[in-house]
């Protein structure tokens, strides 16, 4: 096999792997439940699709084979999609628990203006139980 | 190649050091973060074990893993949120 | 927030396409007994998933709509990505961690629903922010970001730092 086609595998790889090394002390390091998440999803998915790339040369220049490059892809395309909707619903999630950081800088996601989207699910089902009624009282 | 396992088992190790979170964290949202990181890792630690033994199998178990961690993650944040 | 949709023809005719795609890709193999299964898995999936999969006309996306979107994946998303990374990744690993979170609002305005979805995942795959809720308010969508290094505190010049040339290109795409 080349050495060029090795030596530009390996520093994808070395790359991903750097990455997702400093994700991961982020995680430890923190002091904070909210810029854990920032650490964690962020850096992490970065440090993946470099690796996947490295894979991707690999599965099509030493193996030849289209199949397995095209599910590579799949696993890459699925991992920058799936982590940030990951990372956001638990980040809502989070706030909505009740945690908070100690230090704020600008707070502006105040509790009364969110309210109206559980008001806005308890309508619907409020409207949906109250058409129920009406057909089974038409019977 | 050989060095493909070597990257495999620094993958793994990163694993150990974001397990350390998943023990200590205080509130429930930092475990949920830390499990699906631990999902990420294990699921590339997976993608070059399989171009390191030439099987093309382990690909579709690492697809079905990235699936599971998405799942799981999205659906512990919903039941904590209360909109499930 | 929506009203219920229901299952139109052409919405589960093109989840039907997509499905099957991707069990071929799958499967990579083109036997009769595979095609067959693939069309009855592929008929039952876009059955229960189209009316959550396809907002507006299913087959309106083709043209020049295509390139553009394709231009945004490849080219002018990842030089963002690997630019912010390098300096959080630098954050993260320095001795002294030097950090001010907070969150902070700015208005946004994108054409249809998966122009507001598609910004709010490249607003949170860039690193240091994290968008956590969208909400309309008088007329104008704002989102709520938390950002882990906050230099602006005005609201326009913060959007501009976080989400500049992204949503130029986004509301080109989603015209």
């Amino acid at each position: 096999m080349n050495i060029v086609l090795r030596i530009i595998i390996d520093l994808f790889i070395v790359g991903g792997c750097f990455f997702a090394l400093a994700g991961a002390v982020g995680v430890v390091r923190m002091p904070d439940t909210f810029s854990r998440m920032q650490s964690s999803t962020n850096i992490t998915t970065l440090g993946v699709l470099l690796t996947l790339v490295g894979a991707l040369l690999y599965c099509i220049f030493v193996w030849k084979s289209w199949g397995s490059a095209a599910k590579v892809i799949m696993i890459g395309v699925l991992t920058i999609l799936a982590n940030p909707v990951g990372g956001h619903v638990m980040a809502r999630a989070a706030y909505r628990t009740g945690i908070r950081p100690e230090r704020e800088l600008v707070i502006d996601d105040l509790a009364d203006e969110e309210a109206c989207v559980e008001t806005g699910d308890g309508s619907e089902q409020a409207a949906d139980a109250a058409e129920a009624e009406r057909e089974v009282e038409e019977l | 190649m050989i060095e493909l396992v070597y990257f495999a088992i620094f993958y793994v190790l990163c694993c150990f050091v974001v397990i350390w979170r998943l023990i200590k964290g205080p509130t429930a949202p930092d475990r949920v973060v830390a499990g699906d990181c631990v999902d990420v890792l294990t699921d590339v630690a997976l993608v070059l074990v399989a171009l390191y033994s030439g099987r093309g199998i382990y690909l579709d178990i690492a697809i079905v893993t990235a699936i599971l961690g998405f799942l799981s993650q999205v659906l512990i944040g919903k039941y904590l949120e209360g909109t499930l | 927030m929506e009203k219920r949709r229901r299952t139109t023809f052409p919405a589960f005719l093109a989840t039907f396409v997509l499905c099957y795609l991707f069990w071929i890709l799958f499967t990579g193999s083109f036997a009769w007994q595979e095609l067959l299964a693939g069309v009855v898995v592929a008929a039952l999936v876009a059955w229960f998933s189209a009316r959550f999969f396809v907002h507006e006309r299913p087959f309106g996306f083709f043209g020049k709509r295509l390139f553009v979107l394709i231009w945004y994946c490849v080219a002018i998303f990842p030089w963002e990505l690997l630019k912010a990374n390098w300096d959080m990744a630098k954050r993260a690993l320095s001795p002294k961690l030097n950090i001010n979170p907070g969150i902070i609002r700015v208005p946004a305005d994108v054409p249809t629903e998966y122009g507001k979805t598609m910004l709010a995942n490249s607003i949170t795959l860039t690193p240091g922010t994290i968008t956590m809720d969208i909400d309309e308010r008088d007329g104008q969508w704002w989102y709520y970001i938390h950002w882990i290094d906050v230099q602006e505190f005005d609201r326009e010049k913060a959007g501009e730092a976080i989400k500049g040339r992204m949503e130029k290109w986004l509301r080109r795409i989603w015209q």
